[in-house]
């Protein structure tokens, strides 16, 4: 993957203002935006994927432009092709998970899955192991199988980078360990690649190939890094210096 | 059964009056719900405003307004009678704009409040698995919105058949043409006709009563 992200936005509200200037390139399949709540994260991950506008800067990913403020281009977020889990998984309450992940093949008006495609997305389903639960709803899953179901639908179109807001927060501890596995191997398995924002620095020692730590609305620094490496700098975080 | 003979026509005129005015309330709510739910729009709370007004404002005092708004020398009536050759004054046509305005705002605040309800993640999300627009309104924002429209519809309904004020003053009380259930049980009173009004009060308050219940039915979370 070829990333290069440069983006200026103020944000108010409530009276505070929080103002994000940052700029980044990666050749790595797998970046780590590590940061404290409140430092951008969010903001800088919703840029890439179009739904913000930035008030300056440029999105530029293998190649295609998708935002360029000067030269007037604004991909929107449908036309990016860009796979997105939500910290909470935005699985749509009122549709089955078989539904859910073949949402993109839906038609715009009414109606189910078509015959051919519902038979790609069950088979889709079995590779994530949730073809016994094609026709269940949101509701009736485990968060284990709620995130298995997000990252499906997010996969099936195959994006050309998948975006991954707080992937484990919402997991307990024990939960959290193997969902970390779980998408290592989605990411050998679809080489695809991640963009994953975090504030726990458990995170890192699994996926940063290449780190972004970001603090305040700007970047503290940006390095590529191997796992040894990584350890040590897990140290340093977690004794706060 | 005189009684049952000459509530029948009024009961078919309402329904049909009823239906026209619900399905144009319905239409429009929608669409002016969305849009001041979804996009920043200037005077939203005017706008707001004005589409609760007939709400609170005395049924004569829109039927006055329709007058002069639609009447046969007003700009729009002449309009309409030259191009379409729609004629609202003393027609049932009349009646269910009337009608219509007057369920407006029932269908327009319960769409608003359920499209408000419909958490804006779930159509970026849509936005992101390569949903236009169209696609996020009908499979996402709807859908998630719909119990609450739907109720919010049928008051509308039960609210048109109600209709009085505003209907009489446009649209008059022509037996078997405008003459709708509550301006029959009216004049049904007015002639000592106790047996019509007795059954055609009865009736009205069956229906409605069915709506409500209906329409409590539907407000009953599912997910």
């Amino acid at each position: 993957m070829k990333l290069d992200v440069a983006i200026r936005k103020k944000l108010s509200a409530e009276g505070r203002v929080f103002d994000l200037d940052i700029a980044f390139q990666s050749v790595e399949d797998m970046v780590v935006i590590f940061g404290p709540s409140g430092s951008g994260k969010s903001v800088t991950i919703q840029t890439i994927a179009g739904l913000r506008d930035p008030d300056a800067g440029r999105v530029v990913l293998n190649g295609r432009v998708l935002f360029d403020r000067q030269a007037g281009i604004d991909l929107p977020a449908r036309a990016r092709n860009i796979g997105y889990v939500f910290q909470d998984y935005a699985l749509f309450p009122h549709l089955s998970v078989a539904q859910n992940v073949g949402f993109a093949m839906l038609g715009n008006l009414a109606g189910g899955l078509h015959q051919s495609v519902e038979a790609e997305v069950l088979a889709f389903l079995r590779s994530f192991e949730l073809h016994e639960l094609a026709r269940s709803y949101p509701r009736q899953l485990s968060g284990g199988q709620r995130q298995r179901v997000a990252l499906a639908r997010a996969l099936i179109r195959k994006p050309a980078l998948l975006l991954l807001d707080e992937p484990f927060a919402a997991l307990d501890p024990l939960l959290r360990k193997k969902m970390r596995q779980e998408l290592l191997d989605i990411r050998a398995r679809f080489a695809v690649p991640m963009i994953v924002i975090t504030h726990d620095p458990e995170d890192l020692e699994f996926f940063a190939d290449y780190l972004v730590l970001l603090d305040a609305g700007r970047i503290k620094s940006t390095r590529s890094s191997t796992r040894a490496e990584r350890g040590r700098l897990i140290e340093q975080l977690l004794s706060g210096s | 059964m005189p009684a049952l003979n000459e509530a029948l026509t009024p009961l078919l005129l309402t329904l049909k009056v009823a239906a026209w005015a619900t399905l144009i309330a319905f239409v429009f709510a929608l669409a002016w719900a969305y849009v001041l739910t979804r996009y920043r729009v200037w005077g939203r709370e005017t706008i707001d405003a004005i589409f609760t007004l007939p709400m609170v404002l005395p049924p004569t005092v829109l039927g006055y307004y329709l007058l002069v708004l639609v009447g046969r020398r007003s700009l729009i009536g002449i309009w309409l009678e030259d191009t379409m050759g729609i004629r609202l004054i003393f027609t049932w046509q009349g009646a269910a704009l009337a009608a219509s305005i007057v369920a407006f705002p029932l269908v327009y605040k319960a769409a608003r409040a359920a499209m408000q309800d419909v958490e804006h993640q779930l159509e970026k999300a849509a936005r992101l698995l390569g949903a236009n627009e169209t696609k996020v309104f009908f499979r996402v924002t709807l859908p998630l919105a719909w119990r609450g429209v739907l109720a919010g519809t049928m008051l509308a309904f039960a609210r048109a058949m109600g209709e009085f004020g505003a209907t009489l003053m446009i649209a008059g009380s022509i037996p078997g043409k405008t003459q709708t259930m509550s301006i029959a049980i009216y004049e049904a009173v007015q002639a000592g006709r106790d047996d019509v009004a007795n059954f055609l009060v009865v009736l009205t308050s069956l229906v409605c009563i069915a709506i409500l219940l209906a329409s409590g039915k539907l407000l009953q979370r599912r997910y």
